[in-house]
């Protein structure tokens, strides 16, 4: 080839690049699950472009949030079961290709008009618990609730762990969380968080007004687990610092462990 | 008399600041007296809204005890639920001076007991229903006797130094009426069966679970009043605590290790491989995952114990996995387990008519067969519906008893 045809080739080759990224907006996007697979309780970009592409068959009637909730997971079994697939409600690379094939014109654009096509990739995946839609704990408390408890009641179970046990080790801070759980369950105490946690003479960070105290993560890191079945404490329903009580009827209660400055009692 | 001026000027100001000091200090003595009056409202209301609740939990009772018609009987059942739960609430405002508190275990098993013939359709006619009723409505009566007198009595409810506890003649009236409801409180089981002395093999299990060497290893027994005895091994891995529990009969109960967590690299499906490959490592195998959640870079998976390919949600248990490198650093369980073999289901109901059971504006999307307690503890086969409740399409799960039908459940799913 002479150099001026090399010539022409190269500024062939850059004005069809130009044109490419400048076009690229108005271009339909390359779509493409990243191979991970994803189960209930998957975020990120992927679930958006799952719960797009099942949205666009009618199989997903929630809000598309980028997490694989259980309207996600029923949706993905009916998938499955409509289109001859095992029924796991997990999305394996089979299913992927099976909903890729049978939505060849889902395109970001529908679901995320304002979203910019850099972020259409794919795989960044929202695993922190900060700012991430559909997650537990954002800014200064939990968003939503677990297992039976609202929001309400997780931050405020934080707020008392906060209170109580900021210096204790983190298996003391999960076990103030289940005393409040393990009187939850029981007969004789108040039967929701709020009247536990005010019940006269209960807590002391409530008469001392360290509850307002804001909660770190490591408190809702605690009650988490306490909600979540860790229970430190195997059922205690009272714990008192041994250097700041005289309380007889305290002393008296069968000792069930001692974690940090705290022993627990029934 | 400049003099003169001087030392009537001093005097002026020094009546000034006295007068100024005397009324600032009036002044708090009422806010502190309007407080502590206000406090002591709050406590002699709540005392005597108890009364009021028990009286009409007594009536309650007793009308239960004169209907035998099956509609008329229910009615009251639901008010003595309603008022065995309101009094429960009253008595938990009062700082009662001993936290015995077996006033509100009482009046709770009334609340269970009605709820449970509520629910199974129990006859106003059982004999043992009528039983239970009188015996309730004699322990409301002995309660509302002693607990008007305390109401009522003269004097404020609050005393001591500080005004924040109550006055000693309401504290002991109050530990008397505690201490004339009968305990009901279950003696604490004895161990069955005698923990090693030796550490060796508690610290090779828990080095299994752990999956590395621990340095300083303790182990100890730890006295449980109610369950025997545990297992309780320390130590550290990498310089990071662990804390693990045993039962004594060698099964793992809780595991924990605390670290800091990187950057999250692992993603949900690969986490869940690492925790079902660790339960197996540690043997627990039949267990089926169900939930997942992932909260500042830890991944908490739900595993299920699979009895004859059928699972029980009601003794799950959590494995923990870190989502930096894919380590398992937390396993709890709920310390019950299955029976080995399904409970009979001689005549189960079919699934239209379990379905029939279901309100209008709940749409099922999934159901399937699964082991769940019923109100006494005893584990039976049940169906759970997921579904969605219109219109604000909030998933829900419903359990039913495959052969009574009745309710066993309903969670609000998150």
């Amino acid at each position: 080839m002479s150099r001026g045809k090399r010539a022409i080739a190269a500024w062939a080759c850059v004005l069809a690049l130009w044109l490419t990224a400048f076009n690229a907006d108005e271009m339909p996007t390359a779509q493409a699950f990243t191979a991970r697979n994803l189960i209930y309780g998957s975020t990120g970009y992927d679930v958006d472009e799952l719960q797009g592409r099942l949205h666009l068959l009618g199989y997903y009637w929630g809000r598309i949030d980028g997490v694989f909730g259980w309207k996600t997971y029923w949706a993905v079994r009916t998938f499955q079961y409509n289109f001859g697939l095992p029924v796991t409600g997990e999305v394996d690379m089979r299913t992927k290709i099976m909903l890729v094939k049978a939505t060849p014109n889902w395109n970001y654009k529908m679901d995320f008009p304002n979203r910019p096509a850099a972020s259409t990739s794919g795989s960044t995946q929202q695993t922190t618990a900060s700012g991430g839609a559909g997650t537990l704990i954002s800014g200064d408390g939990f968003t939503h609730g677990m297992d039976n408890l609202s929001a309400s009641d997780l931050n405020l179970m934080a707020h008392v762990v906060y209170g109580e046990a900021r210096g204790e080790p983190f298996e003391g801070q999960v076990a103030v969380a289940a005393v409040i759980l393990n009187r939850l369950h029981d007969p004789k105490f108040p039967k929701s968080i709020p009247a536990i946690v005010y019940q006269p003479g209960a807590f002391d960070c409530v008469n001392d007004g360290q509850i307002n105290l804001q909660p770190n993560r490591q408190a809702m890191q605690a009650v988490i687990d306490a909600v979540n079945g860790w229970d430190p404490t195997h059922g205690a329903l009272y714990y008192f610092n041994p250097a700041k009580t005289s309380n007889a009827w305290m002393w008296a209660q069968p000792e069930l462990v001692t974690i940090g400055h705290h022993i627990f009692t029934l | 008399m400049r003099k003169w001026t001087w030392w009537a000027g001093t005097a002026a100001a020094v009546i000034a600041v006295g007068a100024a000091a005397f009324a600032w200090g009036d002044n708090q003595r009422s806010r502190a007296q309007s407080l502590a009056a206000m406090v002591d409202a709050s406590y002699s209301g709540a005392l005597r809204t108890a009364v009021a609740d028990l009286d009409a939990l007594r009536a309650a009772l007793a009308s239960a005890s004169i209907m035998a018609d099956p509609q008329s009987f229910q009615r009251h059942l639901a008010g003595v639920e309603k008022y065995a739960y309101a009094a429960q609430l009253d008595m938990a405002r009062i700082p009662d001076g001993g936290p015995d508190h077996r006033v509100n275990e009482a009046l709770h098993q009334i609340d269970t007991e009605a709820e449970h013939w509520m629910v199974s359709g129990t006859s106003p006619r059982n004999v043992s229903v009528q039983d239970a009723l009188r015996r309730d409505a004699q322990t409301v009566a002995q309660l509302e006797t002693q607990l008007e007198q305390i109401a009522w009595h003269t004097g404020r409810v609050l005393g001591g130094p500080s005004g924040t506890e109550l006055a000693p003649a309401i504290r002991n009236a109050l530990t008397r009426l505690q201490a004339s409801v009968a305990a009901t409180r279950h003696q604490p089981k004895a161990s069955d069966t005698t923990v090693p002395v030796a550490p060796g093999p508690w610290i090779r299990r828990a080095e299994q679970v752990a999956g590395g060497t621990l340095d300083k290893p303790q182990v100890s027994h730890v006295r449980d009043p109610r369950n025997g005895s545990y297992v309780l091994v320390t130590g550290s891995l990498n310089g990071r605590p662990v804390r693990i529990e045993f039962s004594n009969a060698g099964t793992l109960a809780s595991y924990r290790l605390n670290r800091p967590l990187g950057k999250a690299r692992v993603d949900l499906a690969d986490a869940a491989a690492s925790s079902a490959r660790w339960l197996k490592s540690i043997g627990l195998q039949q267990l089926v995952r169900t939930y997942a959640s992932q909260v500042d870079g830890i991944a908490r998976f739900t595993y299920q114990p699979i009895v004859q390919g059928i699972p029980a949600p009601d003794a799950s248990c959590k494995v923990l996995v870190a989502l930096d490198n894919g380590q398992v650093i937390g396993f709890y369980d709920r310390g019950k387990w299955p029976p080995k073999t399904l409970p009979p289901a001689p005549h189960p109901l079919s699934e239209r008519d379990l379905r029939g059971r279901l309100g209008p504006q709940f749409h099922v999307q999934d159901e399937r067969r699964i082991l769940a307690e019923d109100p006494n503890g005893k584990w039976v086969q049940a169906i759970a519906f997921d579904g969605t409740l219109a219109p604000s399409d909030e998933p829900y799960r419903v359990v039913l008893d495959l052969v009574t039908g009745h309710e066993l459940s309903i969670e609000r799913l998150t």
